[in-house]
């Protein structure tokens, strides 16, 4: 019986240890932005995710980590994006945002995504509206 | 041959029928157009139980085996499309846009632009724009997301039953290849969705 319960609790363990830790938007430095990318230059354009070093480690603590089917539902793909790189927890991490107020960060080939609601003053600037 | 019965649904040996009122919000006045999807999701169950909590969903599941199941009846609304279209003429055809108010459009920031696009799309009937969820079946294969631009292989019996399905739709709905349409091409999503279907 003993044996059992302790394969149990075992098994448990195991499978917390598997699944990806809460993600703590404090944790994040060094965040520096390298690239701006668009699949349709004329449409989505620089001034559409015109953020700074500081402004995309706003947006991490403001959005929300969400499952890719929730991005995919709920929200819209832009077809522009800054990214570059950032450290998350002493791991050295990659990050994408988009136009659409959509990003992740991809830590040792794990991507996790993030969705914000409440953004807008980080993607409208003034001149665009 | 398959037939349709009296609430919509599809009725051969090749289709499981599993239907989810859960999933159906309102009618579905005509089927002009058909939206190939991808669940992101391992397999056909994971997606049967998401689609128990009601919510999004699409009216045909392909499982990666190629069984068939039908999840929602084809004179039943679903949402799958997305809520914000793209332009099918500025993706097509530019030159049969209406270029003054295109470019007014197209001045906005990219946010301001996708809300205006689909308004000024909204106004058209089907075909001049793409469809939305109000004209249009849709149909999911499973597949799993890889990344932020890709997703898992379509197999060879997914697409072949995908083609039979297919043919079967155009038989009972008038429709045409033209009116077959990859999720990402009629609105805002993962570029790699339904990347490798083909009909």
């Amino acid at each position: 019986m003993r044996s059992i319960i302790l394969a149990s609790v075992c098994i448990i363990l195991q499978a917390c240890g598997n699944q990806l830790q809460i993600f703590k938007a404090a944790d994040i430095s060094n965040v520096y932005i390298a690239n701006f990318v668009s699949d349709a230059p004329l449409q989505c354009k620089p001034t559409d995710v015109d953020l700074s070093n500081i402004q995309v480690k706003q947006f991490f603590q403001q959005a929300a980590e969400v499952e890719h089917k929730t991005l995919h539902d709920h929200y819209n793909y832009a077809p522009c994006a800054i990214e570059g790189t950032l450290t998350y927890q002493q791991q050295s991490c990659n990050w994408q945002v988009r136009a659409g107020a959509t990003g992740y960060i991809q830590c040792a080939g794990e991507y996790r995504y993030f969705a914000c609601d409440n953004c807008e003053q980080l993607f409208s600037p003034k001149a665009q509206k | 041959m398959s037939t349709v019965d009296k609430d919509g649904m599809l009725i051969d040996a090749k289709i499981t029928l599993k239907r989810y009122t859960s999933i159906e919000h309102g009618n579905l006045s005509a089927v002009k157009a058909v939206v190939v999807h991808q669940t992101d999701a391992p397999t056909a169950q994971h997606t049967l139980n998401g689609y128990n909590a009601g919510g999004n969903g699409a009216h045909f599941l392909i499982a990666k085996n190629g069984d068939i199941y039908q999840t929602a009846s084809t004179k039943k609304r679903c949402y799958h499309v997305g809520r914000l279209i793209k332009s099918k003429c500025l993706t097509l055809d530019k030159n049969s846009c209406d270029s003054a108010e295109m470019a007014v459009i197209l001045a906005k920031s990219w946010s301001n632009q996708i809300k205006a696009l689909d308004a000024h799309e909204r106004q058209k009937a089907y075909p001049d724009r793409y469809p939305v969820n109000s004209d249009a079946l849709g149909v999911e294969i499973v597949g799993k997301h890889l990344d932020d631009t890709q997703y898992e292989a379509v197999t060879p019996a997914q697409n072949t039953s995908l083609q039979w399905l297919l043919g079967e739709l155009y038989r009972h709905f008038s429709l045409t290849k033209a009116d077959i349409y990859r999720h990402p091409e009629v609105s805002y999503k993962n570029p790699g969705e339904a990347k490798g279907a083909s009909w």
